[in-house]
């Protein structure tokens, strides 16, 4: 097993389609919720994203370029909005862990290096979400002051208008990613 | 939030003096990574640029920033969070190619009202101070979305391109809390007749 495998499971997995976009929108919008309510949204999350990962294994994952885009989009509204129902985070957690694991590219006929790249794939899309919900929580249950609020809901905006961008670049035919 | 908050004494006024430093530094420093289109760093470059180097943009980005912290909570956020979301919606519209008429028109007249509006001290509702420059918004997006090279990796592009049109309302913001201090409030209605001359001059091509 090569041990360089990992990187690209941390670092151009995550930054490839907007994953990186989506983690932290999930985050962010994970990290608005009451304690209560976390665990449930993490499992969720990390259920969906277990099987959206083995689904990638045997499916064929084109149109998920757009779904993480659009997820992306709905979890930066939900930021920006300031938005803390739980259900709604719920289905933003299953739905987004399931689209960060099926745009998971395997290499075919490959186990032991998807293996290695899943298990970096999950810790790094791990490290980013709850970063991301740590710093939210911190900001939105933890702090008295407007200040740290405003920031999130700030960069939620950013995440919602730059997904309404690459979502236009990619239906235009432009995107790059 | 009250006044205060909003317009904290000294013990604040070096954390606001630095972060208006550091955005005036990554703005002026852009412009030395011009015309670099290509890869990750190249397609950040080309979106962060965009927004910079047109006079007509800044202008009324950072005219959003003043006018919202003129108006104060919530309109200090709320206007900065509008306007980049609008703009990104205008700019998708631009990138599929959906028409839009008056654009450059459009964009000069933003800088003529924003302008007026802060020169005037108008204190709007939120929800008509969210029209005005979510309606003006459009015209700036559109007509990014137009120029978009086609190069550019897109996710930095677009990454680029929204953070410095939030860091553009920031740096208005922050010199909106000018209006705390003495002659502040002067200072910045004179800014507001400034723009809104600068908009006539885009307006009528003089500029």
């Amino acid at each position: 097993m090569d041990f360089y495998a990992w990187i690209p499971g941390f670092i151009p997995e995550l930054v490839k389609a907007g994953q990186l976009l989506l983690a932290v929108g999930l985050g962010f919008a994970m990290g608005n919720i009451k304690r209560e309510a976390c665990p449930k949204a993490i499992l969720l999350g990390g259920a969906f994203l277990f099987a959206g990962l083995l689904c990638a294994l045997f499916l064929s994952s084109g149109f998920i370029t757009l779904s993480l885009l659009a997820l992306t989009f709905l979890s930066g509204c939900l930021v920006a909005a300031a938005i803390s129902r739980p259900s709604a985070i719920y289905m933003m957690a299953a739905l987004g862990g399931g689209g960060l694991g099926a745009s998971f590219l395997p290499q075919a006929g490959q186990f032991s290096s998807n293996v290695v790249l899943i298990t970096a794939n999950v810790i790094g899309v791990s490290l980013v979400t709850g970063g991301a919900a740590l710093i939210s929580h911190w900001a939105f249950q933890r702090q008295s002051a407007l200040w740290p609020k405003i920031g999130v809901r700030i960069l939620g905006s950013w995440l919602l208008a730059i997904s309404a961008l690459m979502l236009a670049f990619e239906l235009a035919g432009m995107g790059s990613f | 939030m009250t006044r205060s908050t909003l317009c904290p004494p000294m013990k604040t006024i070096r954390y606001q003096t630095a972060f208006l430093l550091l955005a005036l530094a990554l703005l002026g420093a852009a412009p030395a990574f011009a015309h670099t289109g290509e890869g990750l760093v190249g397609g950040f470059m080309s979106g962060f640029l965009h927004p910079v180097l047109g006079w007509d943009h800044v202008v009324a980005m950072v005219a959003v920033g003043l006018w919202g912290a003129f108006l104060r909570a919530p309109a200090i956020y709320i206007l900065p969070i509008v306007f980049p979301v609008i703009m990104a919606f205008g700019g998708a519209a631009g990138v599929v190619g959906a028409p839009l008429p008056f654009v450059e028109a459009g964009i000069a007249l933003s800088s003529i009202v924003l302008g007026l509006l802060i020169a005037f001290a108008v204190r709007a509702p939120l929800w008509l101070a969210a029209i005005i420059v979510g309606f003006f918004a459009v015209f700036h997006g559109h007509a990014h979305g137009t120029e978009l090279p086609q190069a550019s990796n897109a996710m930095s592009f677009a990454i680029g391109f929204v953070l410095a049109t939030g860091l553009l309302h920031l740096l208005g913001i922050a010199l909106g809390f000018l209006i705390g201090r003495p002659g502040g409030k002067v200072a910045i209605q004179i800014a507001g007749g400034l723009i809104a001359l600068g908009g006539l001059g885009f307006l009528f091509g003089i500029i």
